[in-house]
């Protein structure tokens, strides 16, 4: 899946921040560590006319989950 | 013979009256207010809903139903019951249309703000319900929720999933080492139901279906973490990422066999109306 690649700068300044009334940027992070953002269609209309309309002009990479420790099933 | 009606209120303002000239159900016209719904099809399919839940005596068991309908967040995060409580926070990566709701199976999520213990669910009485637009097993190999709340143990769990990359579905009402109340269905859409009274008995449907049964041992607490949609909510953070549609779920107190009958026939009778059903 391909990701928008952030920064711990970038993504500390939109982690639970929220875009409109209803929604919120929430990060990941990929199996090195890095953080990264996933916005659907409707997230990338919503963002466009706002102040983190500079989010789409950022550079995307394939992102590689994390390996998950499951204690239970 | 149907037509729509319109009358006049207070002021010049305008009431829109359902087809066939009767009001909406206070309820139906609640939700229609806070979200935004203008469809007169969505809202007479909406307020059928409320009237069938009501008539059934399921109204009162829910404490969150939401009928993802309007075909946006906003319209999408509001609680048929009570508009005013638990309304869905929605994280980016969530894609919302007519049909349904789809969380991207990697960093979407929705909080509920809705604590099993807080609202009297405990693990002899409480039910889940989801309905899922999503055939397929999970693709990822990583284990996934549909709805979920717990501990990083298992031993504090609430919560169901349809179908994962192995083909499980489970309900959990408590631990999952004694709780978890397993079947593998060979089709992840429709109407998924787990729940459990005061018998101890837990049962996990597919569309009115009884899938598994499973005697279970009472604890504690349910969970004392809000329920997350679209992945689990272990300790306040968000894991267990889920990429299936959903069309609607609800959370509550437990439900007859009876219940659950009436409950799917009314979930799906909605969904046909709007043209998104599974079966």
């Amino acid at each position: 899946m391909i990701g928008i690649k952030l920064t711990i700068e970038q993504k500390n300044a939109i982690q639970g921040q929220f875009y409109n009334d209803n929604c919120f940027f929430n990060c990941v992070q990929d199996i090195n560590g890095d953080w990264f953002l996933f916005l659907s269609q409707s997230d990338k209309n919503e963002i466009e006319s706002t102040q983190y309309a500079y989010l789409l002009l950022l550079s995307e990479f394939e992102y590689v989950p994390p390996i998950i420790e499951n204690p239970f099933i | 013979m149907y037509g729509v009606g319109f009358g006049y209120g207070s002021a010049g303002a305008t009431t829109i009256l359902k087809s066939g000239g009767a009001a909406f159900d206070a309820d139906a016209q609640a939700f229609f207010t806070a979200s935004g719904v203008s469809d007169l099809t969505q809202k007479n399919a909406v307020n059928q809903l409320v009237l069938d839940l009501k008539s059934n005596s399921l109204w009162t068991k829910m404490k969150a139903l939401y009928p993802v309908v309007g075909g946006n967040a906003t319209a999408h995060s509001y609680n048929l019951v009570n508009t005013s409580l638990y309304t869905l926070s929605f994280s980016s990566g969530w894609t919302h249309s007519s049909t349904g709701m789809i969380p991207n199976g990697t960093s979407a999520y929705a909080s509920t703000g809705l604590i099993p213990d807080n609202v009297g669910m405990t693990v002899n009485n409480n039910h889940l319900l989801i309905y899922s637009g999503t055939a397929a097993a999970s693709s990822s190999a990583t284990d996934y929720y549909d709805i979920g709340s717990g501990n990083n143990l298992g031993t504090v769990l609430s919560s169901i999933f349809t179908r994962r990359n192995n083909n499980q579905g489970a309900y959990d009402s408590g631990g999952a080492g004694t709780n978890r109340n397993t079947a593998y269905p060979t089709d992840g859409a429709g109407i998924f139901i787990g729940k459990v009274n005061s018998d101890l008995t837990s049962k996990f449907y597919r569309n009115g279906s009884l899938l598994s049964t499973k005697s279970i041992t009472t604890q504690a607490s349910l969970s004392p973490y809000q329920y997350y949609v679209g992945g689990f909510n272990e300790l306040n953070t968000t894991t267990y990422y889920s990429q299936k549609k959903i069309l609607t779920e609800s959370f509550g107190l437990g439900l007859s066999d009876t219940d659950v009958a009436n409950l799917t026939t009314i979930v799906n009778t909605f969904n046909t109306t709007l043209g998104r059903n599974t079966y």
